[in-house]
Parts: structure tokens; sequence; C-alpha cells
């Protein structure tokens, strides 16, 4: 049986390489990821050639995702955390479940958030059996 | 438009051309209104001269995109953002860029039709310090 295709992870914003190597580390050898400029990153998920964009900026709010909003669709991108709102499971697996691909949130919740974006993803493709 | 944001035209011009993708995108996208990019441009290369730095993609494409944004959201009135303890935090002894960012806001205000509140003045100055700091090193890597 083949192995299943990593998870092409895309990372930018604040400190997009330790982000990128947080997102790496918790998917366990299922998930592969680079940090990129937005543009760029949101462009490769556009295309397919990413599965997924994980975004931060200081305030989590506008700048995380607006690349991402602007190529892919506000459809397709969440905030997940802001200084004012807590990164949760229960919003993440929601935004993971309603198939959003983009994901944004401030840059001081990076180690809680993307554990938890990645765990969710890995998830929901267990549960889809991809 | 404010004459008092007072940059010359070179730099004007080099701000515009540097950033056209990434503002036409948001722009396009409905992230960003018209007033808010030209406000954008102006206010960076204000800042460019105050402070001596010249803003790139490479360097600088996430605070174009954070000002740009709060320009539109603080045009529209949006309820202000909050303020982390770590964002004050890192920005507390730097003065000279806040003192910076407060006078371009400032100048923007009358055309924004309101004042910029002090934690977007914040995050800006956030945002500006990281490109500063980046330059900075680099100039002595250089020199």
């Amino acid at each position: 049986m083949n192995e299943p295709r990593p998870i092409r992870v895309v990372a930018a914003g604040v400190d997009a390489p330790t982000m990128a190597k947080i997102a790496q580390d918790a998917g366990g050898g299922r998930v592969e990821a680079a940090a990129l400029g937005d543009m760029q990153g949101a462009r490769l998920v556009k295309k397919g050639q990413a599965d997924y964009y994980i975004g931060t900026c200081w305030s989590g709010g506008g700048g995380a995702l607006a690349a991402a909003t602007a190529i892919l669709g506000a459809k397709q991108v969440g905030i997940v955390g802001t200084p004012g709102m807590v990164v949760t499971e229960e919003r993440v697996r929601t935004m993971v479940g309603e198939g959003r691909i983009a994901f944004g949130f401030a840059y001081e919740q990076t180690t809680t958030a993307i554990p938890l974006i990645i765990k969710e993803i890995l998830a929901h493709r267990d549960a889809r059996g991809e | 438009m404010t004459n008092d944001l007072t940059a010359d035209g070179p730099v004007q011009a080099q701000i515009a051309e540097e950033f056209s993708d990434r503002l036409d995108m948001l722009e396009e996208s409905g992230q960003v209104s018209k007033l808010a990019r030209r406000l954008t441009e102006m206010a960076l290369a204000d800042l460019a001269t105050d402070l001596g730095v010249r803003f790139t993609e490479d360097d600088s494409a996430q605070f174009v995109t954070h000002l740009a944004i709060a320009l539109t959201r603080i045009n529209r009135g949006d309820p202000a953002v909050e303020i982390s303890a770590v964002t004050e935090e890192e920005i507390a002894d730097r003065v000279r860029e806040r003192e910076a960012v407060s006078r371009v806001m400032r100048d923007c205000a009358p055309v924004l039709e309101r004042a910029v509140p002090e934690p977007e003045i914040s995050y800006m100055t956030l945002h500006l310090c990281g490109i500063v700091d980046v330059q900075a090193e680099r100039t002595g890597q250089d020199g």
C-alpha cells in the first residue's frame, strides 16, 4: 500500500521559518511545511501546489490572512485567534471541518495555534480516509 | 487630501511602484479602500523620509498590508483593536518610531475623519520597528 502524500503547509507572517518548523514538528512526519511570502504562499495553495496556509500578524486580524483572502476567497480562510480571542480546539475543528484551508492568528499564539491546527487537519484527513 | 504629509515625489513614486501588486490585490478584493490605499502610500513615503528607511516588498510587505487594512478599518469606524501586553512591551522604548507614526497618523486623521486610536498606533509602530531593526542590522553588516 502506498504511503499517503504528506500534507503541504505554507507559513507566512511574523517569523515564518519558526512557524514552518512548528508545523512540521507537529505533523510527526505527515506534514511538509515551508516559510514563504504571503502572496507566494497563497498562490501555491490556489494552484494546488500546497494544501494549507497558516498566517500570522501581530494583531491576528487583517494582515495575517489578507493575501490569502484576496487570492483564495473569504470562504476559504478563517481567523482562529487574536490577542482578545483565545485559540480553541473547537473553533479550529469547526473551521477545518468547513473546508477552510487558510488560518490566521496573532504571532503570540504561534506555539499554541499551530499544533492545534495541524492536529485538526490530520484528524480531518484521517476521518476522510486521506 | 491633507497637505501635511510632506514626503518628496521620488520617494512616493518608489513606494507606489514597489507595492503596486500588493495594494492592487488588496483593493481589488475589497479589503482596502481607495482612500486608505492612497493614505498608505503617503504615510509610507513620509515615514521613509522621516526615518531614513527604504520600504521594500522583501522586508516591509506585512507592514504595508497592516497599514492599508488598519486605515480602511479606522475610516469605516470599526471597533478599536485590542492591544496585547506583549506588543506594548516590545515597543516600550521605541520613542522615535512611535512619535513618527503618531505624527503621520495625526496628519491622516482629517482625511479619515477620525482620530487613529492608540492601539492602532502601537501595532503600526511594532511593524515599523521590525523594519528599522532589520535595515540597521543590514547596514551594520555592510559597513
